[in-house]
Order: structure tokens, then sequence, then C-alpha cells
């Protein structure tokens, strides 16, 4: 029996396999990261390194015929890091590329907090969820397909996907502006209900729903119905609309008048249409910071924190 | 010189001088000339209420001239879906130059309002109270360092109501030339709300051959499937076959030109 184990120890020992969790420190607390990669786990925390470190549930197999010789790739970059990416200085800029376009390793980083990070991906093969939390600092994303998912980010901050739905949970200490914009899927916001903001709900062919807690006070002058001939309206001040506590509700608006309200589950809809779009300004709590939430063709959805 | 029949003529002066006009001749010059010479015009004496008539016609037009000219001078709004309203539901013309900022108690300027059929009328109100930098706005606009701050002045030009061409110019230049798309998508709702100006409408066309990124070319071709350009139609058409084109862009301009019978 000992003689088995010691066998199998060895055989795992000698194997081809390789399983561990690698690392590549930068030494830096100011600056913009700028990530060109598939996906990645981006945290902000209190230190003075940029700690790049890649997921320990891989594995890649050592080719003997390979040793003595490096990977090379069309990329043109040089993988200076041992995790598959290229990480380059230039200036202020922290410059981050995949060495082979498929790599499918999502690296997780930890950012110093007095580092903006900017994130783009525009490949439509190779594309993985972009998850960014606890930052501070300006964040900038900018993606074909990837899911963003983006936890307690105090922004300001600017998300652009076409094919990517967007989840965004903001902590009450929020630096405007926020913009937040999906074309084709949904954009799905979780707020504090004290937030004090300048709000702007857009879409143009899907649904805007919100949580009964909030109270908005949309601007009537801003609200407009997207259709296939631009309606010009003349209304000006403002009006307060409160979403009473009955259990669910579904408001039709149109640029005049608030229409039926009929019962559902959960939240409440503002504005909504089948073939006409819906766009609401209006402000949380007596206004502050811009906090802008745009589908284009999907819906957005604002939930309490 | 000797001039001989000069000399006889001088010798002989007295005998040659021997004839005399006749004494009506002088009458007959008189009389041709009285012919010729012009009528001398009548004065005619105006009346007092003539007089002040006349003065009143000169003022009219000094007013109309200056009034001409100092709107000329002034930057017109774009006429559009929604523009900034006063009360009165007039919309605001201020004129801006690069270097300028704004300040309240700005002199009267002309103004235009528009009505349901969009008939010009010219009209003279007092501009709002303005509290807004242009200087500062401008200046963020171009912070290449951060994003942020451009979408934050491009927002700040949205809330302020002010819009004019040097606005719509640099607004331009920004989806042209910015790298965020956050921001330029911003720009592009701002002068959406305008896209029925053809100013803006040809910034737009523009844009539509000029952008290669696939989220402004969707926003582009959904503001402008709502007006009615005429060379809207070659640009979809050059987009959808484009085989460089991103395939969801070639949808939307597919679509487009389905709905409109153009396929």
């Amino acid at each position: 029996m000992k003689k088995q184990i010691i066998i199998l120890f060895t055989l795992l020992c000698t194997g081809l396999i390789v399983n561990a969790q690698k690392e590549y420190r930068l030494a830096k607390t100011a600056g913009h990261l700028k990530l060109n990669l598939n996906g990645a786990i981006v945290e902000g925390y209190d230190g003075k390194e940029i700690i790049f470190s890649s997921a320990n549930n891989t594995t890649v197999e050592v080719d003997e015929r390979a040793k003595g010789l490096v990977p090379i790739a069309s990329s043109g970059y040089a993988d200076n890091t041992g995790l598959g990416v290229n990480v380059k200085e230039s200036g202020q800029e922290i410059i981050v590329n995949n060495i082979f376009k498929s790599n499918s390793d999502v690296l997780t980083i930890k950012v110093p907090q007095g580092i903006k990070v900017s994130f783009a991906n525009n490949s439509s093969q190779s594309y993985e969820d972009i998850i960014i939390k606890n930052l501070k600092s300006e964040i900038e994303v900018s993606t074909r397909y990837n899911k963003i998912v983006l936890e307690n980010n105090s922004g300001p901050m600017n998300i652009n996907s076409i094919n990517g739905p967007i989840e965004a949970i903001f902590n009450s200490d929020i630096k405007g502006p926020v913009s937040i914009i999906s074309i084709y899927e949904y954009v799905d916001i979780t707020l504090p209900v004290t937030t004090k903001g300048n709000i702007e709900l857009t879409t143009n062919y899907g649904k805007l729903y919100a949580a009964k807690e909030f109270k908005i006070d949309i601007d009537t002058s801003k609200v407009e119905k997207n259709s296939n001939r631009t309606a010009t309206t003349s209304l000006t001040g403002t009006k307060s609309i409160v979403i009473n506590n009955a259990s669910a509700n579904q408001i039709n608006r149109n640029a005049n008048t608030t229409t039926s309200i009929s019962s559902g589950e959960g939240t409440i809809s503002i504005g909504y249409s089948y073939n006409t779009g819906e766009k609401i300004k209006g402000k949380l709590n007596g206004g502050g910071i811009d906090l802008i939430f745009q589908s284009t063709n999907n819906n957005v959805y604002l939930r309490q924190k | 010189m000797n001039d001989p029949l000069k000399r006889f003529i001088d010798h002989h002066r007295d005998e040659l001088d021997d004839l005399q006009p006749s004494p009506d001749l002088f009458l007959k010059i008189k009389a041709d000339l009285k012919k010729d010479r012009p009528k001398e015009a009548k004065i005619v004496k105006l009346a007092l209420y003539q007089k002040l008539l006349s003065a009143a016609a000169v003022i009219v037009v000094l007013i109309a001239g200056y009034l001409i000219f100092y709107t000329y001078k002034n930057e017109p709004t774009l006429k559009g879906d929604q523009t900034a309203m006063d009360k009165n539901n007039k919309t605001n013309v201020q004129k801006r130059d690069e270097a300028l900022s704004i300040s309240p108690g700005a002199d009267e300027v002309s103004s235009r309002k528009t009505t349901a059929s969009n008939h010009v009328v010219k009209a003279v109100v007092k501009p709002p109270k303005l509290d807004v930098d242009l200087n500062t706005i401008y200046k963020d606009l171009q912070d290449s360092t951060s994003s942020s701050t451009r979408l934050a002045a491009i927002l700040k030009i949205g809330k302020s109501g002010i819009i004019n061409y040097d606005i719509a110019n640099r607004l331009a230049k920004t989806l042209d030339n910015d790298d965020n798309n956050n921001v330029r998508l911003t720009v592009l709702n701002l002068l959406g709300q305008y896209s029925e100006d053809s100013y803006v409408n040809n910034i737009f066309l523009k844009a539509l051959d000029t952008q290669k990124d696939p989220i402004i070319q969707l926003g582009l071709i959904e503001l402008l499937k709502r007006t009615d350009n005429p060379h809207l139609d070659n640009r979809l058409y050059a987009l959808a076959n484009d085989p460089n084109t991103f395939a969801t862009v070639k949808d939307q301009a597919y679509l487009v030109l389905l709905n409109q019978n153009k396929l």
C-alpha cells in the first residue's frame, strides 16, 4: 500500500501538469490602467501595487518540446508577466494586452484606489465577463459582447456595451456623472433610495422599471416619446410623481397625462410602450449627480438597495 | 516769326473793321438762349406734417437697418423639437464667440419663435438670466484626461438650454473625434433634439459617413430615420453593402430601408 502511494505521488509530481496561481506585481499608485483583455475581475484596494493574478482553476500543459523557446503570437506582444498578457508602462498609462486573442484565462487585478481603469474588448468571438468592484476612481468600459458587472464603485463612470448586459450596484457615495448604456441588452441598476441625482432613464424599444420606493420628480418638459416622428412639446415646469404603496403598478404615460394603472408584480414600470420608446428625465431627492441609464433595445431596471 | 498776313491785318485793321452787327442780332441770340435755358424747378413748400412724416420715415429706415444688421450678426437658434422654452413659448437666441462668457443682463437680442407650422417669426425678447461659463465648458469639453469631465460639460450645455451654431460645431467635433462612446452618445442625444434642423441633420449625415464605431452608427441611424433627409438612403445602402460594417448595423440599415420600401 505504501509503495502504491509513493508511486502515485511521484507520478503526480513528475507529470506534465502544472497547477499554481501566478502573480505579477507593478508598483503604482496613480495613473491610468488600460485593459485590452477578453475579460477580467478588477478590484480596488488600499495598496500601492497593481497585482495581476491568474485564477488557479485552470491548468496549463507544459510542452517539453518548447523548452528554451518562447511563445509568439500575431498580436506582436511578448509575455512579460508569465500570465499570458503583456504589461507595458507608457508615462502615466499602464497598458495590458492579451498575447493570444483567444485567451480565456480571466485575470484578477487588484488596483490601488488612485488609479483610473479602462476596459475595452471589441472581439465578437473571445469575451468573458468583466467584473469591477470597490473602485473609487474613474471607470471606462467599452465592449461588444461582454457582460459587465459593477459592484460598489463610486464613479464617475462611462460604461457601454453593444450586446452585453450591464448590472451595477451602487453605494451611497457616488460621484457623477454616471453613464451606463447598452444597445441590445438590459441595464440593471441597484441604487440606494436616498441617492440624490438628476436621473435619466431611456429606452427606444423596451420598458423602464423602477422600485416603488423611488420618488422621481419627473420634468415633464423632458418627457419624450420616440416614435417615427419626434413630437414637439411645449410643456414647461415640473410635475412631481410619487409612486404610491400599492402592491405593484404599471403606469402608461404619454406626453401629457398619466393613464391607467394596472397591478403587476414587484416593481413599477414608469413609461411603457411596445412600439415607441420612453425617456424620463427627473430628479431623485431634489437632484444632484447626473445618472444616465439607457438601453436602446431592451429594458432598464432601477432597483432599491 | 514773321507773319505777313498778321502784319497786313494789323496795319489795315481800321479799314477791315468797317462793318457793324445789326441791332437786332443781340435780341435774336437772347431769344435762342431763352429757348435752351432749362426751366427753373418749382419750389414746393412742404406742410409741417409732411416734414414730420419724412423725418419719421428716415428714423424707421435707420432703425430697420440697425436691427437687420444686428440680427445678421447674431447667430440664430436651431429650430427643433424641443428647445429651451420660456413661459411665452419663445426660444432664446444668443450670439457666442469662442472667448465670450455669458453674464446676466446682456443687451436685448432678437429671437425667433416657431409656430406650429414652423413659420419663423422675429421678435425681440430679453434673454434669460444665465449663470453658465461657456469658457469653462469649452475647456472641459477638450479635457483629454477624463471622459467624465467631457461628459459633464456636454450635460451642462444641455441643461443651460443654450444652443447655437458655434456650440453645434463644437459638439460635432466631439462627435467626430472623441474616443469615448458614452461622450459621443450624449452628444447625439443632445443634438438629436434638433435633428429636424437641416444644419444638425447634415452633421449627422456626415458623421454616418465617417463614424466607424457600431454604437455611434446605430445611434445615428436611429436619429436620422425619423427625419426626411433625401440623402439618407444612399448612405444606408453604402453602409449595408460595406463588408466592414458591423452585422448589427447592417441589419439596422436594411430595416430602415425596408420600412421605407426602398429595398
